[in-house]
């Protein structure tokens, strides 16, 4: 089959990915090399390689490095997770926080900050047992001889009703001390560390060597059922763990980011547009495009009003609706 | 190599739904099976029994002796291909792509596409003749031809077993026949066991050798064409008076039924 | 090509992992001598002993410290400041609104001590500040006694203790005055609404303008309701139980200084059927407390507040 080599999608696809590439490194470089105090490159540049004890080095090493990253990293695990679950629910609108995740993610979290202040520091993990905990309810809830999708959808949303209102109870009862939990809920970066960037860092790393294993099944579970069985996969087991390791990237990120909406939602349907369904290159595509778009959006979010800071999950959500409205358009026009 | 797939005393059912209480067939040389039946009978549900889809709620399938849901599930796709009623993939997958997935039973985890797997998929590409379509999206070809891919991905995996369910539904006469032709041809050449559920009748008659006729979730006859297509079996069947003709044409005599005005009431 | 980009985002993971491992920044030397104290969050913090660039994030910390003599080099983004504190200020740089403070201002401004509140948004500042080795304090302002108290600590602080001793004098004479003139009275049974746009609530003497009313002798009906954690400054507000109560007075307190907001939040109380029927209602004991005092932590102005309070609780005396 000599012709076969050349599959006329190649060159569009090296071209996205390298353009990617590129844009994301970009993405980074303007991320350490904007905010609210201004630094010349040269500047940025000593802080690296001539590290001082000076106000320079404490900013652009400890806010504004491990930021963008905990921001990159953040994009790459929701998009990641977006993917999967999309692709394992067969539902375009599948988000992380279906599974549960978020809510399980909100409610410790803000549990944390309103009963136990002192232990903030705890809030990341605690957030990330919770949306694991939801997670597991949700799955144990839809569990007939496997994960039914239908169900996890049913579920997963049964237990996001039920844990919403326990966030609303605290916040009626807890009205004075709301205020302080709202940040976290509308999602960003503000503050985050290299502690974050150690929480995130290997389940990241397990996301990528997840998604280069999966692909194929993930592929395959688009023929359907039948046909995924007929071609030997055990579809029950591909499924588990795939939603699995969607649960624990998505609480990762959960856990660093706040509940940052629509990341999970819509890159993977901008990678879909760029690189088609196969998602041999959609999983790395989305990866990348979600960490340069959320890299991206939060610079902007902490620059463009400095010295405030917009929760960059606000953001999203202004970007998100348009979204939304122009994939109506296009499934109307089909 | 010759493979038997058998079912002994299956019952099959969903949830507590019992669709066939009890069931026999034994497949054990390279044929061309359709199994017919009113709606409802149980015709799918045998397919997807035997195909390893459906567990049977007491009996067993046995593929080779072995029971086929003890096997593990990469082997039993190497055997055997499955092609359900309704399939549906991601608009814009090309047929590259599709036929690629047959190989799957074959590659390991992380395993490339090598030149058997090419050589494979372009033997299947080449007996559905869609080899100049190779990168076109699947959406953008006609119902025929989409089928036609399918097909090939279903021969990509180098089955020794074809399992069709109503595979001519959504086709029109043209295309029908081609496919039919298809099947046979690949019956020939390769000796592969077809099982199909068909609607068409008269498809069934002619392009099969063999016919089992389900009812009720029974097994109502089993044997040569000739002997389970009649009149008699037509009318306890389906509750319609049938003719049955022969028809020559091209160089051999198919049986063709054709139905009269009156329905018989079906009896309780 | 996908394995290009997964190879490379490979690297940006063994780019962080390389980050993160490289060692953690260079440590801080501190020259000032230091000392430990606690703040309201409970933590144990090494301050020095006068700092001599401080930046406060919110306005009643701001208010207190300069009412003691502090200056300040950095200061929140906020209206809610006495007009004498709001000139003082003017020309200082702000680090952003209190709930969201822009951490890259404010170590740009090499603080040597920062104060805060307790609240989750300023407890996300302490594991930076803590590798930039700038102290911060979260102090709370729940109560009377903590204003007295976080006054003498930052008369401290200032190196002023004299004029921290009178502000406090100022405060505590007023009080007492007041406590005297109202020993033998009648408490009156109270409820305090708090009304904000979406919802309305009691203060429990959890609170601020609660634990004044507490000291003024007055009985807060919301504190039998509040049986639960203890924890709460306010519960939300049941028509029935205070029709049930039936209190000789009803404070009202808004979030907002605008008097149509103000006005509505009126006409919504007063539309509501068990309304009409309160005593306090009827006596025309309905009094709307000032924004500055009540709505805002009064800060120095508590003994203002407390006046206030008196005068509405037992008008015949405060009249002399």
């Amino acid at each position: 089959m000599r012709e076969v080599a050349i599959d006329p999608r190649g060159t569009w696809r090296t071209g996205i990915s390298i353009t990617g590439l590129v844009a994301l490194v970009a993405a980074l470089l303007w991320g350490i090399r904007v905010g609210a105090v201004p630094f010349s490159a040269y500047d940025i540049w000593n802080v690296f390689i001539a590290p001082a004890s000076n106000e320079a080095y404490q900013i652009i090493y400890n806010i504004r490095v491990p930021r963008v990253l905990v921001g990159a990293l953040t994009g790459i695990n929701l998009a990641l997770a977006g993917c999967i679950l999309q692709g394992v629910l067969r539902n375009p609108l599948a988000d992380p926080g279906i599974i549960g995740v978020s809510a399980g993610a909100g409610l410790a979290a803000m549990s944390v900050m309103i009963l136990w202040p002192g232990l903030m520091a705890l809030v990341p993990a605690a957030a990330f047992i919770g949306a694991l905990l939801a997670a597991g309810i949700v799955f144990l809830l839809s569990w007939d001889r496997g994960i039914q999708p239908l169900r996890l959808i049913l579920a997963g949303v049964a237990l996001a009703a039920f844990f919403g209102g326990g966030m609303s109870a605290l916040m009626v009862f807890h009205s004075d001390k709301v205020q302080g939990t709202v940040n976290w809920m509308a999602g960003g970066f503000q503050g985050r560390s290299w502690n974050h960037v150690q929480m995130i860092l290997p389940y990241s790393l397990i996301g990528v060597l997840g998604a280069m294993l999966s692909y194929r099944y993930l592929n395959a579970l688009q023929l359907g059922d039948e046909v995924a069985k007929g071609l030997g996969i055990r579809v029950e087991k591909a499924r588990f763990f795939l939603v699995v390791l969607a649960a624990l990237l998505a609480a990762s990120a959960v856990s660093v980011a706040g509940l940052l909406g629509f990341v999970g939602l819509i890159i993977p349907h901008i990678a879909r547009m760029l690189v088609g369904s196969d998602f041999e290159y959609l999983m790395p595509c989305a990866a990348v495009l979600g960490a340069t778009i959320v890299v991206a959006a939060d610079t902007v979010a902490r620059t463009i009003f400095s010295p405030v800071e917009v929760p960059v999950g606000i953001f999203m959500a202004f970007l998100g609706a348009p979204f939304f409205i122009y994939l109506l358009r296009k499934g109307m026009q089909r | 190599m010759n493979h038997t797939i058998e079912a002994q005393s299956i019952t099959l059912g969903y949830g507590s739904k019992v669709i066939i209480p009890k069931m026999d067939i034994v497949i054990d040389k390279p044929e061309i099976i359709s199994i017919i039946g009113p709606n409802g009978s149980g015709k799918s549900t045998l397919l997807k029994a035997l195909s390893r889809l459906l567990i049977p709620l007491s009996g067993c399938v046995l593929l080779d002796g072995r029971d086929i849901h003890t096997l593990p599930p990469r082997e039993v796709a190497k055997i055997m291909a499955i092609l359900p009623q309704t399939v549906h993939a991601p608009g814009d997958m090309t047929v590259y792509d599709l036929v690629a997935y047959g190989r799957m039973p074959y590659k390991k985890m992380f395993e490339k596409l090598d030149s058997d797997d090419q050589e494979c998929m372009a033997a299947a590409l080449k007996a559905t003749g869609i080899r100049q379509m190779l990168h076109r999206r699947l959406d953008s070809l006609s119902g025929g031809e989409r089928q036609r891919a399918w097909l090939a991905m279903a021969l990509a995996q180098e089955p020794r077993l074809l399992l069709l369910d109503e595979p001519t539904t959504y086709l029109d006469i043209h295309h029908q026949l081609e496919l039919m032709k298809l099947v046979c041809k690949l019956h020939q050449d390769m000796q592969i066991t077809v099982i199909m559920v068909l609607h068409d009748l008269n498809h069934a008659a002619r392009f099969s050798q063999r016919m089992i006729a389900v009812k009720d979730g029974l097994l109502f006859a089993d044997g040569p064409v000739e002997e389970v297509f009649t009149v008699e079996n037509l009318r306890a069947l389906y509750g319609v008076e049938t003719t049955i003709m022969t028809i020559e044409q091209g160089g051999s005599s198919h049986l063709v039924c054709f139905p009269h005005d009156s329905c018989l009431k079906q009896k309780a | 090509m996908n394995r290009i980009t997964s190879g490379i985002i490979v690297l940006l993971l063994a780019v962080s992992g390389f980050f993160l491992f490289r060692g953690q920044s260079e440590p801080v030397v501190n020259q000032s001598t230091r000392y430990s104290v606690t703040d309201s969050a409970g933590r144990r913090v090494e301050i020095p002993h006068l700092p001599q660039r401080v930046i406060v994030l919110n306005a009643s910390n701001l208010e207190l410290f300069y009412a003691v003599g502090g200056k300040v080099v950095g200061r929140p983004t906020t209206e809610a400041l006495p007009q004498a504190v709001k000139d003082a200020v003017q020309q200082i740089p702000t680090v952003g609104i209190t709930p969201n403070p822009n951490i890259e201002q404010i170590i740009g401004l090499k603080p040597d001590l920062i104060l805060g509140v307790n609240m989750p948004f300023h407890h996300n500042l302490i594991p930076v500040l803590d590798k930039a080795g700038i102290p911060i304090l979260l102090q709370s302002l729940d109560n009377y006694q903590q204003i007295i108290d976080t006054l003498r600590f930052y008369g401290e602080l200032t190196g002023k203790p004299d004029q921290a001793d009178v502000q406090i004098n100022q405060i505590q004479s007023r009080y007492e005055d007041i406590m005297n003139h109202n020993k033998d009275r009648v408490a009156p049974k109270v409820v305090v609404v708090w009304g904000s746009p979406e919802s309305f609530n009691m203060a429990t003497s959890r609170s601020f303008s609660g634990d004044l009313l507490k000291r003024l002798g007055a009985v807060n009906i919301a504190d039998q309701g509040d049986d639960g954690g203890g924890q709460m400054g306010y519960v939300p507000l049941s028509m029935e139980y205070v029709a049930k109560q039936n209190p000789d007075m009803i404070f009202l307190i808004t979030h907002s200084s605008d008097e149509k907001i103000n006005e509505k939040f009126r006409n919504e109380l007063a539309n509501h059927p068990a309304w009409r029927g309160l005593k306090a209602v009827e006596s025309n004991q309905v009094h709307h407390l000032p924004y500055r005092l009540f709505a805002v932590n009064p800060g120095t102005q508590v003994g203002e507040a407390l006046t206030v309070l008196a005068g509405f609780l037992y008008p015949e005396v405060t009249k002399q």
